[in-house]
C-alpha cells in the first residue's frame, strides 16, 4: 500500500528527468556555440579583407606602371602606395591593420620597376612590390606576406620584301602578354628607321598600318616603308599600350625574304 | 479493476514514449541553435564583400567611379544581387566625403536589419585615386 503513490508518479519523474536532460543538452549546445564565437583564431587562415587589400595594391602598382611607362617619375609608386596604405589603415574599424609595401630593389628591378625595351624584339615593362599585411582584432589575428608583380610584355618578329628600289613591304607579328599570359592591346604605334641605322635616330611613324587582331594576344601588322637607300636594313620599333594603359616598346631588325 | 491495471501499463509505455520524443526533439534542436549562431547578417556581409571584390577584380569598379557612371554602377550591383535583397551604395573620397550625387539604391529600406560593408578601392588609371565604397544590404521581408 505504501509503494503505490511512488509507482503512480514514476512516469512523471521520467518526464521531468527527460526535461532536465533536454535543458542540459540545449544549454551545452548554446554554451559551445557562444564559446566558438568568442574564441581567438590562431589557425593559419587568410583574413578575407586581405584579398581586398592585395587587389588594391595590385591596382596601385598597375597605375604607377602605366604612369612610369608613359614617362612619369619612378617615385609615383611609393607615393601611391603610401596613399593607399593611409586610407586602409584609417578605415579598418574591425581590426588594427598594418600594411607594409616595399618596392623590390634587386636586379633587374630598381625602385620596384624594370623597364627593358630591347632591340631583340622583346620589350618588358614590369613592377614588383612585396606586401606584408598584419591584422589584430578582438576575435582574430592574421599575418600574410604577398608579392605583387605586374608585367606587360611584347614579342615582335618581322620580315620584309623589297618592292621597287627604296620601297619595302614589311610584315610584323606581335604577341602581347600580361603576367606571362596572352593579353589584348589597346593600341599600337609603329615606327621604322629611315636609314636603317640608330646613329642618328631618324624614326618615321607609320601612318595607318594594316593590323589584324587574332583575339588571342597575337597581332600581325603590315605596311610599306621607304628607306633612304635600297640596301638599308629594316629596323622597326613597335610601341604597344595594353588594356591597362601600360606602354611597352620593342625594336626588331626585320629579315629580308 | 483488472482492466484498469492493464491500462496503467500502457500509460507507462506512453509516458516513456513521450520522454523519448522529448529527448530526440532536443537533439534535433541542437543543429538549429548552431546554425543560428552563424546568422544571416554574416551571409549578407560576405555577399556584399564578394560583389565589390568581383566588380573590382578587373578595375571596373574604380573605372565606373572615375567616369561618374552612377547608373551603370547601379546596374552592375543590381545584376549581381538577388531581387530579394535591398541595397544602397555610397562612394566616398579619402576624406569620407560622399561623391555620388545620384542615389545608387534599389529603393527605400524595407528591413531594419541591414549590414554595411566598407571597401577600399584604388583606381588603375595613371591619375591615381583611392575611393571608399560602402555597400548596405538588407533582406526584403
Amino acid at each position: 500500500m505504501k509503494t503505490r503513490p511512488c509507482r503512480r508518479n514514476s512516469g512523471q519523474v521520467l518526464i521531468i528527468a527527460a526535461l532536465v536532460v533536454t535543458l542540459l543538452l540545449l544549454s551545452t549546445a548554446l554554451y559551445v556555440s557562444e564559446v566558438e564565437k568568442n574564441a581567438t583564431v590562431y589557425e593559419q587562415r587568410v583574413n578575407p579583407d586581405f584579398s581586398e587589400y592585395k587587389l588594391g595594391v595590385t591596382h596601385t602598382v598597375i597605375s604607377a606602371l602605366a604612369n612610369v611607362s608613359n614617362g612619369g617619375s619612378a617615385g609615383v609608386l611609393a607615393t601611391n602606395l603610401d596613399q593607399f596604405k593611409a586610407v586602409v589603415e584609417a578605415n579598418s574599424f574591425n581590426a588594427m591593420v598594418e600594411m607594409d609595401c616595399t618596392p623590390f630593389n634587386a636586379a633587374p628591378y630598381q625602385d620596384g620597376f624594370w623597364i627593358s625595351w630591347g632591340t631583340n624584339g622583346r620589350g618588358i615593362s614590369s613592377a614588383y612590390v612585396n606586401l606584408v599585411l598584419n591584422s589584430s582584432g578582438t576575435s582574430a589575428s592574421y599575418y600574410s606576406e604577398y608579392t605583387v608583380n605586374v608585367t606587360s610584355e611584347i614579342e615582335v618578329a618581322g620580315y620584309y620584301t623589297v618592292l621597287t628600289g627604296k620601297l619595302k613591304q614589311v610584315n610584323l607579328t606581335c604577341n602581347v602578354l600580361n603576367e606571362g599570359n596572352s593579353a589584348l592591346a589597346q593600341n599600337f604605334t609603329v615606327y621604322y628607321e629611315q636609314d636603317g641605322s640608330l646613329s642618328p635616330e631618324e624614326w618615321v611613324q607609320v601612318t595607318s598600318p594594316s593590323i589584324t587582331d587574332y583575339g588571342n594576344g597575337t597581332y600581325t601588322m603590315s605596311f610599306t616603308a621607304e628607306t633612304t637607300n635600297p640596301e638599308d636594313q629594316m629596323l622597326v620599333s613597335v610601341h604597344s599600350s595594353d588594356l591597362r594603359y601600360i606602354l611597352t616598346q620593342a625594336n626588331v631588325t626585320c629579315t629580308q625574304v | 479493476m483488472r482492466l484498469l491495471e492493464d491500462k496503467k501499463g500502457q500509460i507507462r509505455i506512453i509516458e516513456a514514449f513521450f520522454a523519448a520524443v522529448l529527448l530526440l526533439s532536443s537533439l534535433t534542436l541542437i543543429p538549429m541553435v548552431q546554425e543560428r549562431s552563424g546568422d544571416s547578417t554574416g551571409n549578407l556581409s560576405s555577399t556584399a564583400h564578394n560583389i565589390l571584390m568581383s566588380l573590382d577584380s578587373d578595375g571596373q569598379l574604380a573605372g565606373l567611379i572615375d567616369n561618374e557612371s552612377w547608373i551603370n554602377l547601379k546596374s552592375c550591383v543590381q545584376s549581381s544581387l538577388s531581387p530579394m535583397l535591398w541595397f544602397n551604395l555610397t562612394v566616398f573620397d579619402e576624406t569620407r566625403t560622399p561623391i555620388n550625387d545620384v542615389p545608387i539604391t534599389s529603393g527605400s529600406a524595407v528591413n531594419d536589419r541591414m549590414v554595411a560593408v566598407d571597401y577600399v578601392c584604388a583606381s588603375t588609371s595613371g591619375d591615381y585615386t583611392v575611393y571608399i565604397v560602402r555597400l548596405q544590404l538588407a533582406e526584403v521581408d
